[in-house]
């Protein structure tokens, strides 16, 4: 018992040690788990390597479990950059001051969509009520709390009355699109930029699920970087970004795989709607 | 205490069917009240689910690099569990320590001075009062709670199940301290030794075989638990099974069920050996176990200290938000229905199965002398009892929150899910201990029958049944109150109950939330453990510390 004691004192103070050596040389990103693993790595890895070019120091990529433990691990001081959601953001700023660094030119118009399995006969939004009906993360920007604000106000449908039963969180964009697909669930809305993707790459079988509303824009994800971190280094992994250049073949597949043209920079004055909408929707406490 | 049994063993004939009545009707009242339709396991959707998660089995994932991954995960949730169980034991023995009131004698020679008695006093409460919030959270809110400071790995759910078990594991080690034989405390304190010495000489001695016991009943519920916690992203098994289930890759989650139930059912083989053995074996055990998972899982254990993480908890503005309110409600009745409706469901069937899998009524004979049948009706009799025995065995080694998972991708999400997964679970547990029950019972009036020429089925109706009917009915009540702590559980991968309030509030940061939903599950698991402690007493007009191992 006492010699356990000792060893976690010297295990405490060894981890503080090497916390206070982490902050130098190696800079430690996240993002929101909204796809699948092997999907993250893919998009990721190419965009680690470049930031760990263009920065001069290791870039170590923390994968996590759910969306709410990229908030966390920023707050935490657990990672220096994330890519947010824009709720997740605005969550990360009011609990922790975190800040927004730069975003893809698609975050400041970015769409939900509404999709629907085909043997459901759905066509049009109007047909949803009664349906069962999928968002992703409780904590997602355009699979959760746009497409709950727009069905109460552009459809006066309450999420959690009108459905049948209560409404699933599916946990990720991709899995929503797997749910309407296999029939489990009727009517799923998710991320138009997923949703274009897979389309691309025939991730589904396309005579199964439909488009049946796509939503107004709102602005949405955003590489957010944690309160207390220099200026200097918060500017240099925003120039990262800012001068990839659709022109050179390596930077484009980056650009590529982010669904990007470019990144621009990102105001916090962007996500005030956001914060206002999630207080609305009870979302944000 | 005989006459009083036999008294309450033999209420009049039509006490007892409406008892049953009663019984019968509560179950269909639940079933109602949650929307539960059972007959979602067998419609057209049903059976598609059901045949997509088999046809799993039919080909699993035997990759080699998927294997080398499960194989890896594995192990880690096993040392998870050990761990865990090790920290649980030393935490909850501790507050135990303090939580035994030691009995005076009425004229004791020495009396502490008053403040020492006030501050025991006071320890006393706080240490109760503790255990009974550890044990009223469920390991799955720690869990979820706990990789928000460490981070994703294995220390989330070692601290968790640690958390956890401690309040079961110091609750009991306390009622068990206080049920000695107080001779020797008498004498010791005759001597005027202190409150310590009494503990350390007079009742440890007397419960440390109890105390090992229920230390490696705990270490199979943990290492059970350990194989589904990373579904909230703390290490092992989980975090393959949330997803393989979440993309719908049915031949990875049947490799990953499989090595849960292989490691879950070799531990408790390892565990029944230990219990045969001298308690030097336990200690050693969890001694080597302890260190080698210490060093194995790396957790970082200086976050805890250290974290800036925003605080789960928070007693400020505490606002009781009408809608929240009633939803809280809600779920909490749907959790204790939930529970109850599982609870008689898994019963039923553990009361089938239980007989089936016992030697004595089944291919033996409870004579000192028993006639040795052959031929094919006995060997039907052997094939029947192991087919029960497996699947007891089955039943018990599926974590509830695995099963939850199954039962979502199966019935939809919602409580006939999570009813599912708890009854399904407790069939293996209530059968174990229906089993243990009937071990035990007197071999007179059973042999007295079978000496007559008497079927199994009469022999256990007849011989067996009148003598353990009131000890069945107190184990299922209190599996009932460890049931209402399960059900609070699945909520979190969808499958109905408070669960789902509790998921909803970690993941949106709903500190205040979640600290009146804490609030809420102490109160209901205190108020539910205390009606049962009554009933129990009642049913069995004796202490009911024996139950629990």
């Amino acid at each position: 018992m006492f010699k356990q004691t000792t060893r976690l004192c010297a295990i405490a103070m060894a981890s503080l040690l090497t916390l206070a050596a982490h902050a130098e040389d190696v800079i430690r990103v996240s993002g929101i788990p909204d796809e699948n693993p092997t999907e993250l790595s893919r998009k990721y890895q190419p965009l680690v390597d470049h930031l760990q070019k263009h920065l001069g120091v290791k870039v170590v990529y923390v994968p996590v479990i759910d969306y709410g433990a990229a908030v966390s691990a920023l707050t935490a001081g657990k990672v220096d950059f994330a890519w947010l959601g824009g709720f997740t953001f605005v969550q990360a700023k009011v609990m922790a001051g975190a800040k927004p660094v730069v975003m893809r030119d698609i975050d400041r118009e970015f769409h939900s969509v509404f999709i629907a399995n085909t043997a459901t006969g759905i066509t049009k939004p109007e047909d949803m009520r009664g349906k069962s009906f999928a968002f992703g993360s409780k904590s997602s920007t355009s699979g959760h709390l746009f497409p709950r604000h727009f069905l109460s106000t552009s459809f006066n449908i309450d999420a959690d009355k009108d459905f049948a039963g209560a409404p699933i969180y599916s946990g990720a964009h991709d899995a929503t699109v797997k749910m309407v697909e296999s029939g489990k669930v009727q009517v799923g809305a998710l991320n138009m930029e997923v949703w274009n993707r897979m389309s691309a790459n025939d991730k589904f079988d396309k005579t199964k699920v439909k488009v049946i509303w796509t939503s107004p824009p709102f602005v949405d994800y955003v590489w957010t970087a944690r309160k207390d971190l220099p200026a200097t280094t918060v500017q240099k992994f925003a120039n990262a970004f800012l001068t990839l250049d659709a022109s050179k073949p390596e930077e484009k597949a980056i650009l590529d795989l982010q669904g990007a043209k470019k990144f621009v920079p990102a105001k916090v004055e962007d996500f005030a709607v956001i914060e206002q909408i999630g207080r609305s929707t009870g979302l944000l406490k | 205490m005989q006459a009083a049994t036999s008294a309450s063993e033999h209420p009049p004939r039509w006490r007892q069917h409406w008892l049953w009545l009663g019984v019968a009707l509560s179950v269909a009242i639940c079933l109602e009240l949650t929307h539960a339709q059972p007959g979602k396991l067998f419609d057209r959707d049903g059976l598609s689910n059901a045949g997509d998660i088999l046809s799993g089995f039919v080909h699993p994932d035997v990759s080699v690099d998927f294997l080398t991954r499960v194989w890896a995960l594995s192990v880690e949730s096993l040392l998870i569990g050990i761990l865990g169980t090790v920290i649980a034991v030393l935490l909850g023995g501790a507050l135990a320590f303090f939580a035994i009131r030691v009995p005076d004698l009425p004229e004791p020679p020495r009396r502490e001075p008053a403040v020492v008695r006030v501050g025991l006093g006071i320890a006393r409460s706080v240490s109760r009062l503790m255990l009974g919030f550890l044990r009223s959270v469920p390991e799955i809110v720690w869990a979820y709670i706990l990789v928000r400071i460490l981070g994703l790995g294995p220390g989330a759910a070692v601290l968790a199940i640690a958390l956890t078990s401690a309040g079961s594991i110091g609750k009991l080690y306390a009622e068990l301290a206080e049920a000695v034989d107080p001779r020797a405390i008498h004498s010791l304190r005759a001597t005027g030794a202190s409150r310590w010495a009494i503990l350390l000489f007079a009742v440890v001695p007397q419960v440390k075989r109890q105390w090992i016991g229920y230390a490696l009943f705990r270490l199979e519920c943990n290492i059970r638990s350990g194989t589904i916690l990373g579904v909230v992203g703390a290490g092992g098994l989980g975090s393959e099974i949330g997803l393989s289930i979440r993309y719908f890759q049915y031949d990875k989650l049947a490799t990953t069920l499989l090595a849960v139930l292989a490691f879950v059912m070799a531990l408790e083989m390892l565990s029944a050996q230990l219990r045969q053995r001298s308690v030097r074996w336990s200690l050693a055990f969890a001694g080597l176990g302890g260190a080698l998972a210490f060093y194995q899982l790396d957790i970082p254990w200086g976050d805890l200290l250290t974290s800036t993480a925003p605080s789960m908890f928070t007693f400020d503005k505490l606002t009781f938000d009408r809608s929240f309110i009633h939803t809280v409600l809600g779920q909490i009745g749907d959790t204790l229905m939930m529970a109850w409706v599982a609870t008689v469901t898994a019963a039923v069937l553990a009361f089938v199965l239980a007989p089936m899998a016992a030697t004595a009524l089944m291919t033996g004979s409870y004579l000192p002398d028993p006639p040795r049948p052959t031929g094919m009706a006995h060997a039907m009799r052997h094939a029947l009892m192991w087919f029960s025995r497996g699947l007891l065995q089955v039943t018990r080694a599926m974590p509830e929150l695995t099963l939850a998972l199954l039962f979502v991708v199966w019935v939809g999400g919602g409580p006939l899910a999570g009813m599912l997964a708890i009854a399904f679970h407790n069939i293996g547990v209530l059968g174990r201990l229906y089993a243990n029950v009937l071990e035990e019972v007197e071999a007179d009036p059973a042999a007295a029958l079978q000496a007559q020429g008497a079927s199994g089925v009469a022999t256990f109706l007849h011989g067996v049944l009148p003598q353990v009917k009131a000890r069945l009915a107190a184990f299922t009540l209190y599996q009932f109150e460890v049931n209402v702590r399960a059900t609070a559980m699945v909520g979190f991968v969808g499958a109905g109950g408070i669960g789902d309030a509790l998921d909803t509030a970690i993941s949106l940061f709903h500190m205040q939330d979640l600290t009146l939903l804490l609030i809420t599950m102490l109160l209901v698991v205190s108020v539910v453990d205390a009606i049962g402690d009554r009933t129990r007493t009642q049913i069995l007009k004796v202490k009911t510390t024996m139950l629990a191992h």
